[in-house]
């Protein structure tokens, strides 16, 4: 706005302003057409960025290989288990679907713009889609040191449940490897339409795709065994922020034993995916998200109601994808190293 | 000048003193624009604009606080203790009465101090240094508050001792640690699930620790700050023997589950700290 004020307080002629950014002498001599031109150039080169066209979520290959066997054919626990990850990747393509958008600016308004100073970063054309598929690799670096840890401490945590052998292990370190390439792609789209919070959980894609490998190549056997610990693991996961939930509104609106049981019960049956995307978030009362009055309401007296009404809350935080995926969470400066021979699971 | 005059474009040269002037007249624009701002932006370091019902709103820390909103989520607080009390049955219409004597005590004492301090804070523009003052003020009020005012420490607390029969107070007592019991286990299981982010477990693994750890350790008188939940369960962690801790985990998550301990040993001292200085400030 500062740098506009001058041009709305008319100190500077508009046909100036016009044969500037239509680079037409015609313009600044106020002949007709070439002044609609200039508006139209004008209004193009300040339209707000507008979001990319809406495509439809494409399945990757093994997806689609996935639908096609039917849902009869997949393994059990697949029907409910699609990671909230790639579901709210998928939220990302979709969400700008509701209203139709303007075909994509040309680059030559920004160019012309380019010439008022800073108001490309503000006024930046839309940019085409397929060219996230360009990333530089330089990008993708800042994602690549947290997960590559992450990686190690998956790979370790399937050789510890698997014990594959060295060849089946170093197709399943590959497949890992693809997929944070792919997360920190994705990571790097997002960042290019300015999302700086709320990533997908890449620990919780990398470990899908790392289970959808296993199901390939590990015997039936381990393969179930791995999966059953991740669902283990997203279940004590899901159990531990329904109980710091729980202390949380116990601690506000001091319930009785038999209350606290029926609200630890209430917050299980309304879960939400996105409470248990980094736990430490229950560790700033403010902060953390609680169910509704809808749900609370009725296991709820009135002075209870009221407090829970007066509740200051401040909306959700995010601490960063690097915070989600916690491998470095405590501060330690020690990150886990995979062992050159792990023992069989009896030994465990 | 020479490479405009052999410009092929001619219509540069036409264009050229105007295009000069507007930039002349940006420029000229913007430094104005720049140092006006440069102004405001040196006000306002200095300055900070303090509203009327700011210090209720830092000490309640809720943006929708209105006048009284405090006081009437203290007296709530204090009939839900009264309704707790109460579950261990045989409590007399003249003990409760005693108990919400000492109750209605502790929030008088905590709004006088409040009152006080609202007086003694100028509204309107105040220097950044003392916003910063008062901000050190409101912290410990804000921090009480949230703790609440009939917890260990308050008048609340000492007239039950009294007022309570023996037994009672022990089915009362009995009461409360159950209640901080069903904290702690929620929080051990929540710092275990935060240690999987650097150390995947298996089932066994996080069976054999949660238990280790609620079988092993009590829950502390005080988590401090409540940012410190988890790290107080590592401190606690850190108190298990090594020789009962270390074969839960393969050796190289040993080597992180040290580090790990390592600091938890750093945590009572800082807790204890807090508590102190939290302590002197009220």
């Amino acid at each position: 706005m500062i740098l506009l004020r001058p041009l709305m307080n008319g100190f500077i002629p508009f046909s100036l302003i016009c044969l500037l950014v239509t680079n037409d002498p015609q313009v600044a001599r106020g002949e007709e057409a070439p002044v609609k031109a200039a508006l139209q150039a004008l209004g193009e080169a300040f339209r707000p960025v507008e979001k990319p066209q809406p495509t439809p979520p494409q399945p990757r290959a093994e997806e689609a290989d996935e639908e096609n066997r039917g849902e009869a054919d997949k393994p059990a626990d697949d029907k409910h288990d699609k990671p909230r990850a790639q579901r709210a990747e998928m939220a990302v393509e979709v969400a700008p679907a509701a209203r139709p958008v303007a075909p994509a600016v040309e680059a030559a308004p920004a160019r012309r713009i380019d010439l008022l100073g800073g108001f490309r970063a503000v006024f930046q054309p839309e940019q085409k889609k397929g060219a996230d598929d360009d990333i530089p690799p330089d990008m993708l670096k800042q994602f690549m040191p947290h997960l590559n840890k992450l990686l190690v401490a998956e790979i370790h945590f399937l050789r510890k449940v698997c014990q594959p052998d060295p060849e089946t292990l170093a197709r399943l370190r590959q497949a890992g490897e693809e997929e944070i390439v792919s997360i920190a792609k994705m990571y790097a789209r997002l960042m290019r339409k300015n999302q700086h919070s709320g990533f997908p959980d890449a620990r919780e894609l990398l470990s899908f795709a790392l289970k959808k490998k296993a199901e390939e190549l590990l015997p039936a056997a381990a393969a179930r065994r791995y999966r059953e610990e991740l669902t283990a693991r997203t279940e004590a996961g899901k159990q531990a922020t329904q109980a710091m939930m729980t202390v949380i509104l116990d601690r506000h609106l001091a319930l009785t034993p038999q209350q606290y049981d029926q609200v630890a019960e209430a917050v299980g049956e309304n879960w939400k995916e996105d409470w248990g995307q980094n736990l430490q978030v229950f560790l700033y009362d403010e902060y953390a998200p609680v169910p509704g009055p809808d749900v609370l309401n009725p296991l709820l007296n009135d002075r209870q109601r009221e407090l829970l009404k007066d509740r200051a809350n401040h909306g959700r935080i995010h601490f960063g994808w690097e915070q989600d995926i916690a491998v470095f969470n405590w501060g330690v400066g020690v990150a886990l190293e995979e062992l050159d021979e792990y023992p069989g699971e009896e030994a465990q | 000048m020479m490479a405009i005059r052999e410009h092929p474009d001619s219509s540069l040269r036409t264009r050229l003193p105007a295009v000069l002037v507007m930039v002349a007249m940006i420029v000229s624009s913007l430094s104005s624009a720049v140092a006006q701002f440069d102004v405001r932006l040196a006000i306002d370091n200095r300055m900070v604009n303090i509203g009327e019902n700011q210090i209720e709103q830092a000490i309640f820390r809720n943006s929708r606080s209105r006048t009284g909103q405090g006081l009437e989520q203290a007296i709530n607080r204090l009939e839900l203790q009264l309704d707790l009390v109460e579950l261990i049955g045989d409590v007399s219409d003249e003990q409760r009465e005693t108990l919400e004597l000492a109750g209605w005590g502790d929030i008088q004492r905590f709004f006088d101090r409040v009152e006080l301090l609202k007086r003694s804070t100028p509204t309107g523009q105040v220097p950044m240094e003392e916003y910063q003052q008062l901000w050190q003020k409101v912290r410990p009020l804000h921090a009480r508050f949230n703790k609440g005012l009939h917890g260990p420490g308050s008048l609340f607390r000492k007239t039950l001792r009294t007022t309570l029969t023996e037994e009672q107070g022990e089915r009362f007592e009995q009461l409360e640690r159950d209640r901080h019991r069903r904290h702690y286990d929620a929080i051990v299981r929540a710092a275990v699930a935060s240690i999987e982010g650097a150390i995947p477990l298996t089932s066994r693994q996080r069976t054999q620790l949660i238990e280790l750890i609620t079988e092993k350790t009590d829950p502390p008188e005080s988590y401090g700050q409540s940012y410190n939940q988890f790290r107080v369960i590592i401190w606690k962690m850190s108190q298990i023997p090594e020789e009962e801790l270390k074969p839960i985990f393969l050796e190289n998550e040993w080597k992180v589950m040290q580090a790990l301990l390592q600091q938890g040993r750093f945590v009572e001292q800082q807790i204890q700290q807090l508590d102190e200085l939290e302590d002197e400030d009220w």
